[in-house]
This record gives C-alpha cells, structure tokens and sequence, in this order.
C-alpha cells in the first residue's frame, strides 16, 4: 500500500515534470521549421524501397516516388524485393523500364529490414539516400523542403511529418490521432536533439554519415531505431520537418496494430540496452539524461501505474461492490437511496480530484496543441475520435507493456 | 557537431512548475483536512447535546413513569444513533483517505466513547419503556487485519435500511485499543474473533450471513415488522 502510493506520486511528479518541459520547448521554439538556405542545385538523390509481401501497396508506393518534384536524372530509384512469397517481385520488376533498378533478395530466417536497405545502399550512387517503406506515400514536394536542412554540415538525417493513413476502423482512428499527437513530440525532441526513431517512411539520410556510422543493423528489431541512436551517439544531427509530409498505412485490426507495437517495443528495449552507456550520460545532452532514460522509464511509469490504477480503483473497489451485493441480495434501489441521502460534499477529495483533472488538462492542452500545430480540426473527422484516442490509448500501451513483458520473461521469438 | 546545450533554466522553471502544482495539491488537501475535521467536530458537539437531552428526558420519563413519551425518545434515540453511525463510517472513510493524521484518531476515539454512551443509555431506555427495538454491537477491524469485517459491514447497513428504528447498530473498531474501554467491553462480551456480532446479549463469534442475522432480529421482537416476511425462523 505505502509503496503503490510512493509509486504513483513518483510517476506522476516525473510524468508531469516531463510534460511540463516538452511544453516549455514549445513555447520556447514553437514548431515550425527554422528557415533554410536553398540547395544551390540538385543533389543526387537515392529513393531505396525495402519490401517484403508488400503487394498491396508496392505499386503505390513507387509510383509516389516517380512523382517526385526532381529532376528525374538526379533520382536514383532502388526497390529491393526481400524474398517476398506474394507478387511484390514481380510488381515491382514492372517498373524497371521506367528506371527503377529492381533488387531480389534472398530472406534468411534471421533477416531484418536492415538487410534489404543495406542490400539497396550498396547500389546507391546519391549523396543522399531516402529510404521509403513499402507501404508509404511521400508529397511530391517533399525532397524540396527536406534537402535544404542539409546545408547545415552536422546533419545527418531529415525525418519528414507522418500522417496515418484512413479512419476505417477504430483502430486507424486511434493510430490517426496519435499520429498527430507524435509530430508535436517529435518535432520537440528534435529541438534539443533528442530524435530516437528515423522512421522508414522516408527519412533522408547523408549518406557519407551512414556509411561512417556502419550503415543499418542487418538483425535489429527496429533498425530505424538503432540507426537514430548511432546517429546520436556520433553526436550527429537529425531533423524533424513540419512541412515535409508523407503518408503511411497503419494496423487495421487490434491484433495487427498489437504486434506491431510489440516489436517496437520490445525493439526499443533492446536497443536501449545495446546503449546502457548512453542512459544519463550528459555528454549526449538531453539524450542521455533526458530521452534515454524516458524511453524506459515511460515503459515503466505505464506498467506500474496502470497495474495500480486499474487495480485498485476499478477492479478491487468493483469486486467489493459485487461481493457485497451478493451477501446481501443486491439491494440496488435502497443503496442508492442511501448513497443519495448520504452524499456530503466533504465525502469528495478535491486533493485527488485537482491531480487528476490536472493531468487530464495538461494531456488536453498538448493533443489540442498537436492539432493546432498540424493545420487539423480536431473534430475534422467526428467528435468520437479524439475521445477514443484519450481514453482508450493509454490502455493500449499499457496492455502491449504486458505483452512485451512476458515475452522478455519467457523469451518468445520474434518475426518481421 | 555541437548539440543543443543542456538548458539549465528550462529544466529548472519545469521542476519550479511540478513543484508548485503539488503544493498546490497538497494545500487543498490540507484544507479540506481542516474543513473535515470542522464539520466532524461540529456534529461531535450536537450529538453530545443531543445526548445529554435524551439522558434527561428518560431521567424525567422513569422518575415520574411518564410513559407516553417513550415514542418520543425513541425515535430521537434512532436517530442519533444512525447520525453517528454515519460519522464513524466517515472518520473511517477519512482515515483511509489520509493516514496517520493524530486528529482523526482523536476524533475516532471521541467517537468511539459516544457509540459507548448512546448503547448504555439505549439499553436503559429500553428497560424504562419496555420497547421493542434491538441494540446490536459489532465488533469490526481494518480490512487488513479483517477479511470479512467490510462484507459483514454491508450486510448490517442493508438490514438496518430494511428493519430502521427497530434495530440499532453500534459498531466499534477492536482493533482501536487507544480507548481502553473497548478493550473492557471486548473483554466483557468475550470476543476473541473477529467480526463478532452481539445480538441484544447473543454473541455471533464470526461472520454470519444476512438471513441468519435478519432471521433472529424477526425472533427477538415482539411485533415483527413487514420485512420480516423475507426471512425465515431459525
């Protein structure tokens, strides 16, 4: 009991002081991008598509990149098909007269996305390389707004803005806000260098960085992932663009959007572990000190937290309740009768009450923010979603926390 | 190349502004601590005033056999009574909310006393006006030292709903030994096992069931009210 509520009070001191400082990041350097210099011509640019059973989206995908704004002689267009076992090879070969280079690959059960970029780098001529995963859309403006940020000679990698595609059902509903809610994150952390994810949909990288860095992690869970923490360990600099936008299929189903989670997740973890050294260490700035030990320390807070809350706020006072009821016939209308009579404004308490509304205010004020910063209504698309997202999400991580637990625990293995 | 320096001044003004949200918190607390203990207060004073009428009232009624005013005090004993049980169970409620605050133990322990006070003075009245009303103890503990004691509880509230001013509840916390007196009626009644309940003089020595406890209410009163319909003899 005393420990749960030594637990609580820390999670909520941290949660709020950490909210607190991303929202004084904000009101410091807002969220837009900074002004850049203008790339005096066209650099060459590699576009490689890592694909696996990506047959659905494949075409789509290479066809986004084909309508590029940019010279067409200065786009080099890699597709690199990993041992697919759909038609995603063969779709993909449709577009070689049109000067896509087509890579087959063959899959070895260990391979990761890593594979299929690495495989992809090596054929790349581009001083810079956009990787775009097989089921991403990139704006055709976006080379234009993305390159000029390397002007700057520390920057190593240019994130474009991410948007979910689709509201079909629930589960994309609550992905399509949360996407939007994530820019606002991102585009802080990347304020004080703090970026942990270059994400596969089309995060342009230089590529003389990549190679100095060793390129990706033919075997890691999340290889965009690792990627970002070398970049950062390298002391390099990775951008995170408002204007630049790209969109991306997300989960469809609860289980789908679960495993997906999952493997970030647990992807994370691991990679945080490779990088113990980095946690607190105030040579990576607010990296090490800050971020780092989020990455964590969030994992922990939504496990900790939520197994109490959960515990002993709604399941233990409702099986008490039940029970009770049961002993003595369920006398429904005599105890809300008696609770109605019974009722004293002294019975509330408002300490409790002003912590909570607290959170929930600060929670409303940085997802209204987010949305604001996005150009979005909030109710562009029903008042519902923003309300599903609220109060379903952090139910969510916390349930796909528990799995990556007992995975770690029991050691399950993972797929691609 | 150069990161973004660590930024002293903003890590500080968001530890000033978590700092002040949790005083801020804690301040609110702190005063409807206050408040509470007011309001408690408050009707500590009135029940003991109340009391003190009631003892007169019956000294007249049983000094000059006035008996037609037995109605009248009992009903107000009834509801004296169900005003303090209500406070315990929200001194109760109150502890569980902020522990180790010494006033609420002190009110507890005035309270404990007044319970005490109101089940001597209604097994008095009851033998001045002859009425047909049952005074129950129940000797209750913390869910932790307990299991059963919470359950228990509901049960004796549902019944005292259904039976109202014919059964009178005193619950007393056995556990609270900061009032020696409980320790002395505990000793008295024999209670060795919680919960325990005393029917009247009858012990029940472990948690009993609504049927069995509504049944010996319906045994033990001479005109047996409408509810009891709902439990057989026992």
């Amino acid at each position: 009991m005393e420990l749960s509520l030594f637990i609580i009070w820390g999670a909520y001191f941290i949660g709020l002081y950490f909210t607190l400082f991303w929202l004084l990041v904000f009101l410091d350097k807002g969220a837009q991008d900074s002004p850049q210099k203008v790339l005096p011509n066209h650099p060459l640019v590699t576009v490689i598509i890592p694909a696996y059973n990506e047959a659905e989206s494949i075409a789509k995908t290479i066809e986004s990149v084909l309508h590029l704004h940019y010279p067409r002689d200065r786009l080099q267009i890699i597709a690199v098909d990993h041992g697919s076992t759909d038609n995603t090879g063969y779709l993909m070969d449709a577009y070689a007269p049109r000067g896509v280079i087509v890579l087959h690959i063959q899959r070895t059960s260990r391979d990761r996305k890593g594979v299929a970029v690495n495989a992809g780098l090596s054929h790349a001529r581009g001083s810079f390389v956009a990787c775009l995963d097989a089921d991403s859309y990139i704006e055709p403006d976006a080379l234009h707004k993305m390159l000029p940020h390397f002007a700057n000679p520390a920057v190593a990698a240019v994130v474009p803005r991410m948007f979910a595609l689709g509201t079909s059902t629930l589960m994309k509903k609550i992905q399509w806000v949360e996407y939007i809610v994530t820019f606002l994150y991102k585009k802080l952390m990347a304020h004080v260098d703090c970026l942990h994810v270059t994400p596969g949909p089309f995060t342009v990288y230089r590529k003389s960085f990549l190679n100095k860095v060793g390129n990706f992690d033919p075997y890691n869970l999340v290889e965009d992932m690792d990627m970002a923490l070398r970049l950062q360990r390298h002391q390099l600099k990775i951008i995170q663009t408002h204007d630049a936008i790209v969109t991306t299929e997300t989960p469809t189903t609860w289980i789908e959007f679960y495993r997906q989670r999952n493997r970030w997740y647990k992807g994370g973890f691991y990679n945080v572990l490779k990088n113990k050294d980095m946690l607190f260490n105030s040579k990576y700035g607010e990296f090490g000190l800050l971020q780092m030990p989020m990455m964590i320390g969030s994992a922990l807070l939504s496990l900790t937290v939520f197994t109490i809350i959960y515990y002993q706020q709604i399941f233990q006072p409702l099986y008490h309740k039940l029970l009770d009821w049961y002993y003595t016939g369920f006398p429904f209308t005599l105890s809300l009768t008696t609770f109605l009579q019974n009722l004293h404004y002294l019975d509330v308490n408002y300490s409790r009450l002003f912590f909570i509304y607290f959170v929930v205010v600060i929670g409303l004020v940085f997802i209204i923010t987010a949305f604001r910063v996005g150009n979005i209504r909030l109710f562009s698309k029903g008042i519902r979603i923003p309300v599903y997202y609220f109060a379903l999400y952090p139910l969510l991580i916390f349930i796909i926390w528990c799995g990556v637990v007992k995975d770690l625990l029991f050691g399950r293995k993972q797929t691609w | 190349m150069v990161r973004v320096p660590i930024n002293k001044k903003r890590h500080l003004i968001a530890l000033l502004l978590t700092l002040s949200i949790f005083v801020i918190g804690f301040l609110i607390g702190y005063s409807l601590q206050g408040e509470r203990i007011n309001y408690i207060q408050l009707i500590g004073k009135e029940q003991r005033l109340e009391f003190d009428s009631l003892q007169l009232q019956s000294l007249y009624v049983s000094s000059l056999l006035q008996e037609e005013n037995c109605a009248a005090i009992g009903k107000a004993l009834e509801r004296n009574v169900d005003t303090l049980e209500k406070t315990r169970a929200r001194i109760e409620s109150f502890i569980k909310d902020n522990k180790g605050i010494e006033e609420y133990d002190l009110l507890k322990r005035e309270y404990t006393l007044e319970q005490l006070r109101y089940w001597f003075l209604a097994r008095e009245t009851k033998t001045i006006c002859k009425q047909d009303a049952l005074s129950v103890l129940y000797f209750y503990a913390s869910e932790d030292v307990c299991d059963d004691c919470r359950t228990q509880g509901s049960i004796l509230t549902n019944l005292k709903n259904q039976f109202h001013d014919k059964v009178l509840v005193f619950a007393l916390d056995a556990s609270f030994l900061q009032e020696p007196l409980v320790a002395l009626v505990k000793e008295s009644f024999n209670v060795t096992s919680l919960p325990t309940i005393i029917i009247e003089n009858e012990p029940f020595p472990s948690f009993t069931s609504q049927d069995t406890l509504g049944a010996t209410f319906c045994s033990l009163l001479r005109t047996q009210p409408e509810i009891c319909e709902n439990y057989d003899e026992v």
